[in-house]
């Protein structure tokens, strides 16, 4: 036998005893061919059990092939997301790939399950190489949506947290513990509260970990927890876990949590179990719970805050109640509260409480909100609630709300009339309402907010019936009828310019320059041309540089091109509006065409006033600094004119602020 | 042939035994595979073996699993109430309970007080054509008002740009205007470049025409077609010159960054004021930082490029980008460049590079100067292996003074004087919600000059709201008379949170005493 032939002889027997052994290995252990194995697998996934705790059992003991089969029979869709889960899980044990194929063969990749972030940063961890061989393939948002997650997960957690815990408490570093022990908690409260109580007895520094932390450490062993509190020696701390507790106490019985706000000395972790027994006492019987707040709390913010969601339930129903409770609220109280983990916010009670008594009764509204907290009078006690609840019942009885207005301090009033949530609800009440209020501004003894009120009331009519607002001007008394009418004209020029223009006439003479001004400026927003013709058609007197100035300047916002060409038109002798117009573009003529620089300087030069020569000249400097700054510092170091004395120091400013980087 | 047979002899059994071997070696599904069958045939399936321990990245634990399968829906929600919404460990629960109990979920968050957007976002996403309808819908408890305010509402339509783009667009285009809130269009969109991306032009095109957006959505929108579809965007911008600024032209710039930086850093070049680019310089050097080698590329782009005045900005947001995305490249970049150091937020790189030994080998290679100030850096960050080596901090000494105050005062007094200053003055000056108020301030007491500092009134206030006594007997003991008055105002303001009555006698009584 040659050497050939005996190599064969070996080869065969080879061969068939490793066949021999695989068959051995099918046919010893499970009798079955793959077929066999497939069969047995969808015949297990046909018995899959409808309970969900079975179902999940059988998952975590199923094979690879009663997986699949599983998948075949149902998709990973046809699952509820816990028995998906409980799929994925096995998977991750059995086969990393295949899980991987599935999430990215669903919808978005994915991105769909609520999971989703967890999976990716498993796999990323795990077995990058699969991760990477799927986002090779995506767009480039999947794959910026990808990177984000593992990222986030990378610097979630690193290590095995026990051991990262064990370390770093040795080590004295109390951050790095705690991150551990959060960790830890999310698969073993347990152990993670006895850790907490080592790291709490060492006395390491602890940061404030998140509210869920200690909620979930209270709900597994509330007597544990209640242990640790004469430990915990910062008040965020301490806040923390007696608020995680109270909620855990509460939740089934109110009077359960009792104890431990008595245990605790006033404090503001006292307060927060008080929040958190009302919360929980509201749900089941309201009245107990206001009546508990109102005899054990002692006045303030926390106790505001616990008034507030006891009584969130009757705001609307029985205002009356609600807001003699709350009116005190100070703005901003809520938010000093450390640890404020419930979302009643007492403002918005109150709203709600004031919102319903205006319908019924606004003087009692405004009363009961005056005598909780009435605005001070140096300034700095604006109340936004009061101020706009006056507004709104001015909106419906302009009477009582003026005869109360009347009967307040002279700065009280001044100051609630000068606030837009005041202004904005008078200004949108009917003209017929409004002319009421004027006849009533006699009651208004000190002119200066009686002229405030005229101004507001004159806007009010002069937008809606302008003829009505001018017939009302005879009513009001004779020191305010002539701003009356200005009010009003201006007021209604924003609606109709050429209407408000025919009423000019029953101003004083000295007054109207600066109404046609307001009606050329409003038609500048629509048709500079139109603007531009109204100012050449009015009398010299009323024809002045301010008018160009502001019709100007909303002309060249509007249409620049209608304005550049009617600037190029201008006569040369035209010199009201040329000053006019200069001190409002001629930075944007000079960018329209640089080299009629010495030209607008020269013309700003021959501008006759000295303050809007220097408007001018610096609007100038502002275009010129965008494009050629060295050209603006030069012009504004040597303008080769007469300025005001102020001048220099704003034009250098507005030089700098002017030039880009 | 005999020899061949006795050889045979041996290699049989092996290639036997190598058959089963493959075959196990192959599968280490074998156990739990013929336990199932064996348990499929005989109905009744083995208790779960005795495992390692488990894995503590994969993100569920079976026992948890096996406890929430049988807990009742009120139980479950109760669960989720407690351990929060946030939690990577029961972010499934959410969309389990929203897939079988949506109604009795959003009443309990509603109910409790709790934000509901985390449901809204998650249901959104889970199943898209039954959320939307129904948090869009006034039915209750689902009805989500928006605040047209919120730059990112929980209502997203990523979902249906993934699955069914023209339901999609058409559901957004449906919606009254009032309530179409620009975020819509732009998750929307966004869903669409993630799966589809060859289909995003076309939709960007129907948003555009659609009415005009808020320029930061709009911005957002053009990105993610810059991002998928480059060329697309290009001709866009080119149609609109007037968009040679603002938040538009920052969006499409962040979007082609990530397709084409070259195009990107073409567009930012003609911008006309880069002080208003902010944004677009930000896109361009995180972009490049992200690389490997892409450090000193970001930092010399933004040199020639960037606004000055906001040049100190990019550079720390660059170095930071790129130090937390390869942090065992730190110490070899510090080498290669040791003027890094010097950079304001040079802590960061030490910080993400974590690989202490590494670093501190490199100590002795740099030049003198930068040697010592990557020790200094080292050092602040506890990073010196001796202990000796690195400074007492503040907070050590809080915790020795705790653990065990005779020595820790025995150690305090044998400071050098300029040591113990640093660490009051540490103390008095900072703010740092872990540290012990009372400890806090008995350490800084013992340098009356030092009770001026703004930590000393925050630690009163967290005193006070711990126990309002003490801190109100530590405040009247200051001497100085200015300190004084500023701590009496802390420990009162604070106080009447709790109890306005009480904090507002003990200041009346405090004044009239004095």
């Amino acid at each position: 036998m040659n050497r050939w032939r005996s190599h064969l002889i070996l080869t065969a027997c080879g061969t068939g005893a490793f066949l021999l052994g695989k068959a051995d290995w099918n046919s010893g252990e499970s009798g079955d061919s793959d077929s066999q194995k497939a069969s047995a697998a969808t015949e297990s996934a046909n018995r899959f059990p409808t309970d969900p705790g079975s179902a999940v059992t059988w998952l975590e003991q199923a094979s690879r092939e009663d997986c699949e089969a599983l998948i075949a029979k149902q998709g990973l869709a046809g699952l509820s997301p816990l028995l998906r889960e409980a799929l994925l899980l096995r998977l991750s044990e059995l086969d990393p790939q295949r899980l991987a194929d599935l999430i990215f063969a669903m919808p978005g990749n994915g991105r769909g399950m609520a999971s989703w972030q967890s999976w990716i940063g498993w796999l990323a961890k795990k077995h990058p190489e699969i991760l990477e061989q799927h986002v090779a393939s995506l767009s480039v948002v999947q794959q910026e949506a990808i990177d984000a997650a593992v990222r986030l997960l990378r610097y979630e957690f690193r290590g095995d947290p026990v051991a990262v815990f064990e370390e770093n408490l040795k080590k004295g570093k109390g951050a790095q513990a705690a991150g551990a022990l959060t960790q830890i908690a999310k698969t073993d409260p347990d152990l993670a509260i006895s850790l907490l109580s080592k790291l709490m007895a060492e006395g390491l520094l602890i940061p404030t970990l998140d509210a869920s932390f200690y909620r979930k450490l209270a709900n597994i062993n509330p007597a544990a927890m209640e242990a640790l509190l004469p430990l915990a020696r910062t008040p965020e701390l301490k806040t923390q876990i007696a608020m995680a507790l109270a909620r855990v106490l509460a939740r089934d019985d109110p009077s359960l949590a009792l104890p431990l706000f008595d245990s605790l000395p006033p404090s503001n972790a006292r307060s927060q179990v008080a929040i958190e027994i009302a919360t929980a006492w509201t749900k089941r019987d309201p009245e107990a719970a206001l009546a508990w707040v109102q005899e054990h709390l002692p006045n303030g913010a926390a106790k505001r805050k616990a008034l507030a969601i006891t009584l969130a339930p009757i705001a609307e129903s029985d205002p009356g109640k609600v807001i003699p409770l709350l009116a005190g609220i100070r703005e901003g109280e809520t938010s000093r509260m450390m640890s404020d983990q419930n979302a009643t916010i007492p403002q918005q009670v109150l709203e709600t409480a004031v919102a319903a008594l205006m319908k019924e009764s606004p003087a009692d509204a405004v009363a009961m909100l005056y005598s909780g907290a009435p605005p001070s009078t140096n300034g700095s006690g604006f109340q936004p609630l009061l101020t706009k609840s006056v507004g709104t019942w001015f909106a419906s009885d302009p009477e009582g709300a003026i005869h109360w207005l009347a009967g307040l301090d002279q700065k009280e009033r001044s100051g609630m009339m000068s606030y837009s949530v005041f202004t904005e609800q008078v200004t949108n009440i009917p003209p017929e309402l409004a002319a009421k209020g004027a006849g009533l501004l006699g009651q208004i003894e000190d002119p200066q907010s009686a002229g405030q009120m005229a101004t507001i009331l004159a806007t009010t009519m002069g937008k809606s019936d302008l003829a009505a607002a001018i017939k009302t001007a005879g009513e009001i008394p004779e020191a305010m009828r002539s701003s009356w009418i200005w009010q009003a004209i201006q007021s209604h020029a924003r609606v109709d310019p050429l209407a408000a223009a025919a009423q000019i006439d029953h101003l004083p003479e000295s007054s109207r320059a600066s109404a046609h001004t307001a009606v050329a400026s409003e038609l500048a927003k629509v048709s500079p041309t139109q603007a531009f013709a109204y100012l050449d058609g009015l009398e010299p007197a009323n024809r002045t540089a301010q008018g160009f100035d502001d019709a100007v300047s909303q002309a060249s916002r509007a249409n620049w091109n209608e304005t550049y060409a009617w600037w190029n038109k201008l006569p040369e002798d035209d010199l009201v509006a040329r000053s006019g117009a200069l001190s409002s573009i001629a930075g944007k003529l000079y960018a329209a065409d640089p080299t009629t620089a010495g030209n607008l300087r020269e013309q700003i030069g021959a501008i006759a006033d000295g303050e809007t020569r220097a408007r001018a000249l610096t609007n100038l400097i502002q275009g010129m600094a965008r494009l050629d700054p060295q050209a603006a510092r030069k012009l504004a170091a040597e303008p080769g004119m007469e300025l005001p004395k102020w001048a220099p120091a704003m034009i250098k400013r507005d030089l700098e602020s002017a030039i880009p980087e | 042939m005999k020899r061949e047979i006795i050889i045979a002899a041996f290699l049989v059994p092996l290639a036997f035994f190598s058959g089963r071997a493959m075959r196990t070696a192959s599968g280490a599904q074998i156990e739990p595979s013929t336990a199932s069958q064996r348990a499929a045939k005989s109905g009744d399936r083995p208790a779960p073996q005795k495992k390692q321990r488990p894995d503590s990245s994969v993100p569920h634990r079976w026992g948890n699993l096996r406890r929430q399968a049988t807990m009742k829906p009120e139980a479950l929600i109760e669960e989720l109430l407690v351990s929060g919404s946030y939690g990577y460990d029961t972010n499934w629960l959410t969309e389990h309970l929203l897939a079988t109990h949506p109604d009795q979920l959003f009443r309990e968050f509603k109910s409790s007080g709790q934000d509901s957007s985390s449901l809204v976002r998650c249901w959104c996403l889970a199943d898209p054509t039954r959320a939307i309808p129904l948090v869009l819908g006034k039915t209750e408890p689902f009805s989500t008002k928006l605040d047209p305010e919120n730059y990112r509402p929980p209502v997203v339509f990523d979902a249906l740009g993934w699955t069914d783009p023209a339901l999609g667009m058409k559901t957004i285009l449906e919606l009254p205007e009032k309530q179409r809130h620009p975020v819509f269009f732009t998750s929307f969109l966004s869903g669409i470049a993630a799966t589809t991306p060859s289909q995003t032009a076309a939709y960007f095109q129907q948003i555009e025409s659609s009415g005009p957006l808020p320029a930061h959505h709009f911005g957002e929108i053009l990105g993610t077609l810059a991002a998928v579809d480059p060329q697309h965007a290009l001709a866009w911008e080119k149609s609109h010159p007037e968009l040679r600024s603002g938040a538009a032209i920052e969006g499409m710039i962040d979007g082609l960054c990530k397709s084409d930086m070259e195009a990107a850093m073409g567009i930012y070049s003609e911008l006309p004021d880069k002080r208003y680019a902010r944004n677009a310089a930000s896109s361009i050097s995180r972009m490049l930082a992200t690389k490997q080698e892409g450090l000193s590329s970001a930092l010399d782009w933004l040199e020639a490029n960037a606004a000055k005045s906001q040049l100190a900005e990019h550079k720390g947001n660059a170095i930071s980008v790129w130090a937390f995305r390869h942090p065992d490249k730190v110490a070899g970049q510090i080498l290669a460049d040791p003027e890094l150091l010097s950079d304001p937020r040079a802590s960061e790189l030490v910080l993400a590079a974590g690989r202490k030994e590494e670093l501190i080998a490199q100590i002795d290679k740099l030049p003198p100067e930068a040697g010592s100030k990557l020790k200094e850096l080292l050092g602040s960050n506890g990073m010196l292996p001796d202990a000796t080596d690195n400074p007492i901090t503040p907070d050590e000494i809080l915790v020795q003074m705790r653990k065990s105050p005779e020595n820790a005062q025995a150690e305090w007094e044998g400071l050098p004087e300029e040591e113990r200053g640093n660490l009051i003055s540490k103390l008095a000056n900072q703010f740092n919600t872990s540290r012990d108020p009372a400890l806090t301030l008995k350490l800084v007491s013992s340098s009356p000059s030092h009770m001026k500092g703004s930590g000393v009134q925050t630690s009163l206030g967290r005193l006070a709201s711990m126990d309002p006594s003490a801190a109100a007997a530590f405040a009247e003991g200051i001497e100085d008379r200015s300190a004084r008055e500023a701590a009496l105002k802390a420990v009162h303001s604070r106080w009447m949170l709790d109890d306005e009555d009480a904090a507002d006698a003990w200041l009346a009584e405090t004044q009239k005493a004095r």
